[in-house]
């Protein structure tokens, strides 16, 4: 049986995947000049992959389909190769004296924070709905 | 005075009670009680079915970014529509009276995935004004169902009372 709550639980994990989206972004922003990581080569851009979770309920009459969870099942690291800078007095330089950049471009990060920002937005609304009907329920009587 | 009253008040509401027990040819108090309920169990299933739907919708919103996605409806189960579950309500208690729609008094739903819907780059068919349309609307009809619960309970109230408030 689906009721108020499990809507807000469901609204809730969009809103958590939204945060996390919001964290690969400022993460990608900050490091948009990081020319070194742990392992040595230049910071990546990361991407969190959505699935859906499966919502345990019992029956009720939409049954067992329809409603599920967002769920982040882990980051992507974006493959392409950053910008690659002449510079051989750069300590990162290789032997041919090139600085390999990350691969992050602003503006496709800040069209990102915005799409997220919206469906964060539209998750909260939701929640606000499910709100009204609970608290309509409530004074029925 | 007004006690000897009460009490003959009291004793003519019983007898009648008995009278209109004998005229179902029933005599147990339950099957009284579930007929004082029976306008309100419809509308409480209509309450039921709106809220999970609910559920469906918020699902579709939280999947705005998940790829591959297909939003999910619900619609009601055969012929039913939101004014003959509302309907149901009304049942003929003379013969010279306009017999009200009778539907079945159980409002279920389906689950469908919602056709014809464009996919954005990463196949996702979620767009956000269809669902916060329908969310909306789902919220609407879930408060006029709840207002119309309320105002069935308040009549049971109204006679309860003796029509005293």
């Amino acid at each position: 049986m689906l009721g108020a709550f499990s809507a807000m639980d469901i609204a809730a994990s969009g809103l958590t995947a939204q945060r996390t989206r919001m964290n690969t972004i400022a993460s990608n922003l900050a490091n948009a000049r990081t020319t070194k990581t742990e392992d040595g080569t230049a910071y990546r851009r990361i991407d969190p992959l959505f699935t859906t979770v499966a919502l345990d309920h019992q029956g009720g009459i939409t049954g067992e389909r329809g409603v599920s969870k967002v769920g982040v099942e882990r980051l992507v690291r974006d493959a392409r190769q950053g910008m690659m800078v002449h510079d051989p007095k750069h300590p990162d330089a290789d032997a041919k004296g090139y600085v390999e950049y990350p691969n992050i471009e602003v503006v496709e990060e800040m069209v990102n924070m915005i799409t997220a920002s919206r469906a964060y937005e539209a998750g909260v609304s939701t929640i606000e709905s499910v709100k009204a009907m609970a608290h309509s329920a409530l004074e029925i009587g | 005075m007004s006690g000897r009253w009460r009490g003959a008040r009291t004793s003519s509401l019983t007898a009648s009670s008995e009278r209109v027990l004998a005229r179902h040819g029933c005599c147990s108090g339950t099957y009284v009680m579930s007929d004082l309920f029976q306008n309100v169990a419809p509308l409480s299933q209509a309450l039921n079915f709106h809220m999970e739907r609910q559920n469906v919708l918020s699902s579709n919103v939280a999947h705005i970014d998940t790829p591959g996605y297909k939003p999910m409806d619900v619609d009601r189960v055969q012929s039913q529509d939101f004014g003959q579950a509302l309907s149901v309500a009304m049942t003929r208690t003379q013969a010279g009276h306009q017999s009200g729609a009778t539907g079945s008094a159980v409002t279920q739903g389906r689950v469908h995935v919602s056709p014809d819907l464009q996919a954005g780059l990463d196949g996702n068919f979620v767009s956000l004004d269809v669902e916060a349309t329908k969310l909306a609307e789902n919220q609407l009809r879930y408060e006029v169902v709840s207002t119309l619960t309320g105002t069935q309970l308040k009549l049971l109230a109204y006679a309860a009372n003796d029509g005293r408030g």
